[in-house]
């Protein structure tokens, strides 16, 4: 297949992507017309007073408007992560979700949330960031685990990698019944979101966090993308290009785990977009992550947000959550990269 | 000035896998390692590439001990080409050779021109555009021989710079052999100073300004290549007979096994 240009690629998107938005802005169990659209945009910024908005300024500011930005937000942290892990991992079945990170960071939330008690309030911001602190642990122990274990000098093990996955999912999962079987109805149900992975419970707050951990991520990922190339040869080639290995590890372990956490803890587990997004993407630009990181994290943007706008109407005026949505798209897409790799995962 | 060990060994949970190796490599000149597999070769290769510590002595490069170097600096005057690599993703050749050009800031023009020569020097012109991940073995080998030359191509202001090889015409056809010999050689005339681990002794001959024996771990004989290819020496470290000739055209031994 003849690649595109990188640029070509970063452009379209950067281009496609703010339509995209304005087109999910619209859609949903009441559909909003563009002339609607515009009216209602400019009485949300003429007017401060909710009381004197329409019906469709307030659909648009308290629900639709953070919605779509955090399906954006997330899209972004979720594939540009999963680029930078595959990169690490020198193998592209890395996916968040897959080797258990993301369920790492449940447990981690569901932790917070237990532990927490009353005062947490799913609402307030400082109740958030703890969650997403706890995520954030309990994802970084997970990635850190699987990269001890599955990487040697000799290469990444492709079963160990899947294998870990597997065992720190059925720990998390544990931990996360344990964590259940102690909490009263309240924090039930908000830990049950998490398991199914959904952008319903979007609310400003949310979409601040998400914001500033995807804008820490589109500041330090691109630093590393020459390190990441480098590091696609094998770590001992790496540090002879003169690369800080152990440095570059450290920092993009922290940064998958904020950015997967994070994810992990305002929208739930969204699984295999940081799988599908960056081999896309790949397939389209090659593999060099100076446009490998851009271009994955707008195209993450792009795809939750149009998953997100689907979930929103498949089953209208009902909801499908994003999760199952994402699940479905990406199964497949697994098995079909797994007939693909078959000679790796033998030899 | 020179890359230098002096007296290294490294034991491993009791078992020693090298004892006492001290050789210098020098500015323009090419070394070879010969041995038996499991001699060594490729543990002493590795930790001159600051892969491994050894558990005693230490290794100088332009007199300075070889960790205390800043990686990048160290990066722009020793390349390494492994073995084997593990790069398994679809850049186009001409991208991995261009990933030797990481540690030097000269701009991507310049890269770019470096990379096509290097990529020319190792008969691989017409794999620029291809992705590495669909080239044969020995095609693959090429690429990385000139990624490793991409990255120590031109003179560097910190030192002379250094090549280690290991068993870098393995998986290559005759010509491709004599091919890789040549860009060897025409590196060390520039000043490079090349290490190389090679399993065919007449290859070694012809090129060698020193050689070195290794057997278990430690260094049996070293000089040059007529000090080296005698009889009793490579019945000792190989077990096998042979009968040591002169190559007609090189002067140099041949050895017939």
């Amino acid at each position: 297949m003849r690649r595109m240009s990188p640029q070509s690629l970063l452009v379209t998107l950067s281009l496609v992507l703010p339509l995209v938005l304005l087109c999910a802005l619209m859609i949903g169990p009441v559909v909003i017309s563009p002339g609607k659209l515009l009216d209602a945009i400019s009485g949300i910024i003429e007017l401060s007073d909710t009381n004197l908005l329409s019906q469709e300024s307030l659909i648009l500011s308290s629900i639709r408007l953070p919605r779509v930005l955090l399906g954006a937000l997330i899209g972004l942290c979720l594939a540009s992560c999963g680029t930078a892990m595959q990169g690490l991992f020198r193998n592209p079945l890395a996916d968040p979700s897959l080797i258990g990170v993301s369920s790492g960071a449940s447990a981690g939330a569901s932790f917070i949330i237990v532990c927490g008690g009353t005062w947490l309030h799913s609402g307030s911001m400082v109740g958030l960031s703890l969650v997403a602190m706890g995520a954030f642990l309990g994802g970084f122990l997970a990635v850190l685990l699987v990269y001890r274990l599955a990487t040697s000098a000799t290469g990444t093990s492709v079963i160990t990698m899947l294998l870990a996955g597997i065992a720190i999912s059925a720990l998390a999962g544990a931990l996360n019944s344990l964590f259940s079987f102690f909490a009263d109805n309240d924090m039930l149900r908000r830990i049950s979101l998490w398991q199914m992975g959904s952008l319903d419970a979007a609310n400003w707050p949310r979409v601040c966090i998400a914001a500033i951990v995807a804008a820490i991520l589109m500041r330090y990922l691109p630093r590393d993308s020459r390190a990441l190339n480098a590091l696609l040869l094998g770590e001992s080639e790496a540090r002879h290009l003169g690369i800080d290995v152990d440095w570059v590890k450290r920092r993009l372990i922290l940064l998958t785990a904020l950015g997967v956490g994070t994810a992990v803890a305002v929208a739930g587990t969204i699984s295999f977009l940081g799988l599908i997004v960056p081999h896309i993407v790949r397939m389209l630009i090659g593999p060099d992550h100076r446009y490998l990181i851009p271009g994955t994290a707008l195209a993450g943007a792009l795809l939750l947000v149009i998953a997100d706008a689907f979930a929103r109407v498949v089953v209208a005026p009902a909801e499908l959550p994003t999760g199952i949505l994402t699940a479905l798209l990406g199964a497949p897409f697994f098995f079909f990269l797994l007939i693909q790799n078959r000679k790796h995962l033998e030899a | 000035m020179s890359l230098k060990a002096n007296k290294l060994s490294l034991t491993v949970s009791e078992a020693t896998l090298l004892k006492n190796i001290s050789l210098d490599i020098k500015p323009g000149k090419i070394t070879t390692v010969l041995g038996p597999n499991g001699a060594g070769k490729t543990t002493l290769l590795r930790i001159l590439a600051g892969d491994l510590a050894a558990t005693a002595g230490d290794i100088q490069l332009h007199g300075k001990a070889l960790y205390l170097w800043e990686t990048t600096a160290r990066a722009k005057m020793l390349a390494i080409l492994p073995q084997h690599s593990l790069l398994d993703f679809p850049f186009t050749s001409e991208e991995v050779v261009l990933l030797g050009r990481i540690p030097h800031d000269t701009g991507a023009k310049h890269d770019l021109k470096i990379a096509r020569a290097a990529l020319k020097t190792v008969d691989g012109d017409y794999l620029a555009t291809r992705l590495y991940t669909q080239l044969s073995g020995g095609e693959k080998q090429r690429v990385h021989l000139a990624r490793v030359l991409a990255q120590i191509w031109e003179p560097c202001p910190d030192g002379e710079r250094y090549l280690i090889l290991d068993e870098p015409t393995s998986s290559f056809d005759l010509a491709h052999q004599q091919l890789t010999l040549e860009i060897v050689q025409s590196f060390s005339k520039k000043g490079v100073g090349v290490l190389m681990v090679i399993h065919d002794l007449n290859l070694a001959a012809r090129c060698a300004d020193q050689m070195i024996m290794m057997l278990s771990g430690e260094i049996v004989i070293s000089g040059t290549a007529e000090q080296v290819l005698q009889k009793d020496n490579i019945h000792t470290v190989f077990e096998v007979d042979s009968e040591i000739g002169i190559h007609p055209r090189t002067g140099k031994p041949l050895v017939i096994t």
